[in-house]
């Protein structure tokens, strides 16, 4: 008999509103996660304590960040889950700088943490087609192709600026709760 | 007698003298040297929160937070020529220029048409290839392409003040400062 092992799945919210459209795709995605058996936990950037990077590399001769801050303890957390689900509304056609800083922050994260996890995103938008979000997807891939990141999904749900009304939108939400599953087989 | 123009630049790197700051300097001295009246804004000093989704400056005109931001939009609807500088992290803009970004949220359409703007954006890797096409879509897109007077691109500096050994990237911003004065007033 093979012992299957959990994987333990991040949901990181890079949006400032609470229950808005970012934080329930990333929520509909980790129910996926829980119905394939996965394991689950969620952090909201925007009530944590995450400053932008101060470009003075110290990090590069010591390994650690300099700053004192949640980010830290959100390292640990990424270094224990096999999959993390990044979300982020599109701002001007770019990623929240809440979610900004948190990537930022990725400079003082030795590069072997980065091999081989696997990312769902979650991108909502006001504006009304997925080109929207073009700048933005197009970043993150760069960012994984340099990281060796395995790209599982990418969930975009144009037109929707108004807090939480993703709800309603059974096909994206079943998109969500697919990739969910797919990201944790 | 001609009102002398305003220039305002912004430097979104978190290093002093470093070569975001250096360029736009630089931009600044060109457009000075011909009349132009400048000032240069270091973001990383003031105090500028991340956009809060609320959209109550949608109802109200102005936003809920009450930080260093109205001054910029203020300065910025004062100015005639927006020079903004920003480093490329992680493909894109740093999470201090996007926070500022963010909250342009808040400001009038009519502050943005027409604007001239000079994009500043230095980079590590060695020419300027692909890595700037997601950062410089956003400033496009966002900004609208015809309003973009130029793009001060640095390829191949990463240590604090490389650019000043790229003397030919020094003079092509100078003089980007001084053909926004002469060429469009």
């Amino acid at each position: 008999m093979r012992l299957k092992i959990s994987k333990h799945v991040l949901g990181i919210v890079g949006s400032p509103r609470r229950q808005g459209n970012t934080d329930l795709l990333v929520e509909e995605i980790l129910r996926g996660v829980k119905d394939a058996g996965g394991t689950t936990s969620k952090v909201l950037l925007d009530v944590m304590d995450i400053r932008p990077c101060k470009g003075c590399f110290a990090c590069e001769k010591t390994g650690v960040c300099v700053q004192n801050d949640d980010m830290a303890e959100l390292i640990e957390q990424m270094k224990a889950s096999q999959v993390w689900v990044l979300g982020t509304p599109i701002y001007w056609w770019g990623p929240s700088a809440q979610i900004k800083a948190f990537i930022d922050r990725w400079v003082s994260i030795s590069r072997e943490h980065f091999r081989g996890k696997r990312v769902v995103l979650a991108i909502p938008m006001g504006g009304g087609a997925e080109s929207y979000a073009r700048h933005t997807v197009g970043m993150f891939r760069d960012i994984f192709d340099y990281l060796g990141i395995q790209h599982i999904a990418t969930v975009l749900a144009p037109g929707f600026g108004r807090k939480g009304e993703v709800k309603t939108a059974h096909s994206i939400m079943e998109e969500a709760r697919q990739a969910g599953k797919k990201a944790t087989a | 007698m001609i009102k002398s123009q305003r220039v305002i630049g912004f430097v979104g790197s978190p290093r002093r003298n470093g070569n975001t700051e250096i360029l736009v300097d630089e931009v600044l001295a060109g457009a000075q040297e011909v009349g132009a009246q400048v000032e240069k804004i270091q973001l990383t000093h003031l105090n500028i929160g991340p956009c809060r989704g609320c959209g109550s400056c949608k109802r109200t005109g102005k936003c809920a937070q009450d930080d260093d931001m109205a001054v910029l939009l203020e300065k910025m609807t004062e100015s005639h020529v927006w020079v903004f500088g920003t480093p490329l992290y992680w493909w894109g803009p740093t999470a201090q220029f996007k926070a500022f970004m963010d909250r342009w949220y808040s400001a009038e359409g009519s502050m943005f048409q027409g604007q001239r703007v000079i994009l500043v954006i230095p980079f590590a890797a060695g020419s300027a290839s692909e890595g700037i096409r997601h950062i410089v879509g956003m400033f496009e897109t966002s900004l609208g392409k015809r309003n973009i007077f130029a793009t001060v691109l640095a390829p191949g500096v990463y240590s604090l003040g490389a650019v000043r050994r790229h003397t030919e990237v020094l003079e092509r911003a100078r003089q980007t400062g001084r053909d926004v004065i002469q060429i469009s007033s």
